[in-house]
């Protein structure tokens, strides 16, 4: 098989960003087809550099959404987004291409947020999304429907509330599944530091949540006294 | 006195990430705690709940504007930064366009502006369907280039953090007489929008800030500085 054949094989597999890669591949698949990848974007191959932008667009998207905030994210991300096509000619290969875009990613959204900080304020105001119905309505009046969507809001906004350091660690961890090996790369630092931010975060998400009056039941969906 | 797990030992715990040793401690402490048992239970449902959260779908004009920037970036010949050339480059587009319609022609023909003046004073602005529709891609236009403007500011109030006092009040006052022009010449273009002459100022007035902010940008304050004097 040509090396253009198999670009053509790798973008249509690369479409829709699901998860690391195709479920299908072994990891050592994924790795030499994101090498292949980012070596078609080197070399200008036709629709490489749109295909490398599907495989990783709600990654990047969902990261810098929650990191620098939903309305950053469009601005972040498309910041995030040429950086990294910039710095691929001078990417290495000293790690996984996936944790060389985390990074990109996070340094774009942080260095985002650094200059440009959230509003303060009550929080309500500041998120999006279903946040504001989370907050506005007291679990026990929440209907079915309104569920997930509520939680969803109320755990966003948790998230959003956590010191930078805390949320993009959970972030990587518990949301992204990255391994506290890869969260060091992405963050250079420490696997310990990883893991000791992981779970001062999710010990400060708990007290949130419980300050919201989230409990255990709601959160496995089973709502209040279920 | 009963002393409790802490959350974050706990989440070791849950992770399988705390030493042996501790591993026995914790387990038997939370069999015999209620208040324990009850924070395992609600930090477990958390992570599962956290780990259920959906990745939100990018809109699809983020790819349109990385392809643009990253094209823009590749055709200029020193590096501004490559979201703002999109948008500068789409702002000169649609006032090309813009003046093409306004002027009632193709945007290349040189017909002089008062020519067109006449004709147009003739036709009541509200009832000519072409000029409303000038007048509208006029007011996106305008707004293009107010973008660009502000990504402008944006950038500019982040590389002056680096730039020395007096530098920085001197663009500063160039940038407050570059707005006052933008604000004087948009009062002109409204005061008859009829009139291209108005709008033609308008868009100098743009360019001109853009220029300056572009060039403050891309040359930073030692050439700027020199440049002001």
């Amino acid at each position: 098989m040509s090396v253009k054949e198999s670009d053509n094989t790798m973008y249509a597999a690369a479409d829709g960003d699901a998860g690391i890669g195709p479920l299908t591949l072994t990891r050592d698949e994924r790795v030499r087809e994101e090498a292949a990848l980012v070596d078609a974007v080197r070399r200008g191959a036709p629709g490489s550099r749109e295909a490398l932008y599907h495989r990783y667009k709600r990654r990047v998207f969902a990261l810098v959404s929650r990191i620098a905030g939903p309305s950053e994210a469009e601005e972040v991300a498309q910041e995030a987004f040429i950086r990294i096509f910039k710095g691929l000619p001078r990417f290495r290969g000293e790690s996984a291409v996936g944790t060389w875009i985390y990074r990109l990613a996070v340094n774009a959204a942080l260095s985002h947020r650094s200059r440009r900080p959230p509003p303060t304020g009550p929080l309500d105001e500041i998120t999006e999304g279903g946040s504001t119905l989370g907050s506005a309505l007291p679990a026990s009046s929440w209907g079915p429907g309104d569920r997930d969507a509520v939680l969803r809001g109320r755990l966003e906004r948790g998230l959003a509330r956590l010191p930078s350091g805390y949320r993009t660690v959970i972030i990587l961890h518990d949301i992204e599944g990255l391994e506290h090996e890869e969260i060091a790369a992405v963050l250079r630092c420490h696997v310990g530091t990883s893991k000791s931010q992981l779970h001062k975060a999710r010990a400060r998400l708990r007290a949130l949540l419980a300050a919201d009056g989230i409990t255990a039941a709601d959160l496995r969906g089973g709502g209040p006294g279920s | 006195v009963t002393l409790h797990v802490e959350a974050e030992r706990l989440s070791a715990w849950i992770s399988g990430e705390l030493p042996e040793r501790d591993v026995v401690v914790v387990r038997m402490h939370v069999e015999s705690c209620a208040a324990c048992a009850k924070a395992e239970v609600e930090l477990r449902a958390q992570i599962l709940a956290t780990r259920g959260l959906d990745r939100p779908e990018p809109p699809p004009t983020l790819w349109p504007a990385i392809e643009g920037a990253l094209d823009n970036a590749e055709r200029l010949p020193w590096s501004w930064p490559s979201s703002l050339a999109g948008a500068l480059a789409g702002a000169a587009i649609v006032v090309a366009v813009v003046w093409g319609i306004a002027r009632g022609g193709h945007p290349t023909e040189n017909v002089p502006a008062q020519a067109q003046v006449p004709q147009a004073q003739a036709r009541p602005l509200t009832e000519d369907p072409l000029l409303l529709e000038a007048e509208s891609e006029l007011q996106r236009a305008a707004e293009s280039y107010e973008q660009a403007v502000n990504r402008l500011r944006r950038i500019l109030e982040r590389e002056q953090t680096h730039w020395d006092p007096e530098t920085r009040a001197r663009v500063g006052d160039r940038l407050a007489r570059l707005d006052e022009a933008v604000v004087h010449s948009r009062a002109v273009a409204r005061r008859d929008p009829s009139d291209s002459s108005g709008a033609d100022m308008l868009f100098s007035a743009y360019r001109r800030q853009i220029d300056f902010l572009a060039e403050a940008v891309h040359r930073g304050s030692p050439a700027l500085g020199e440049g002001l004097r």
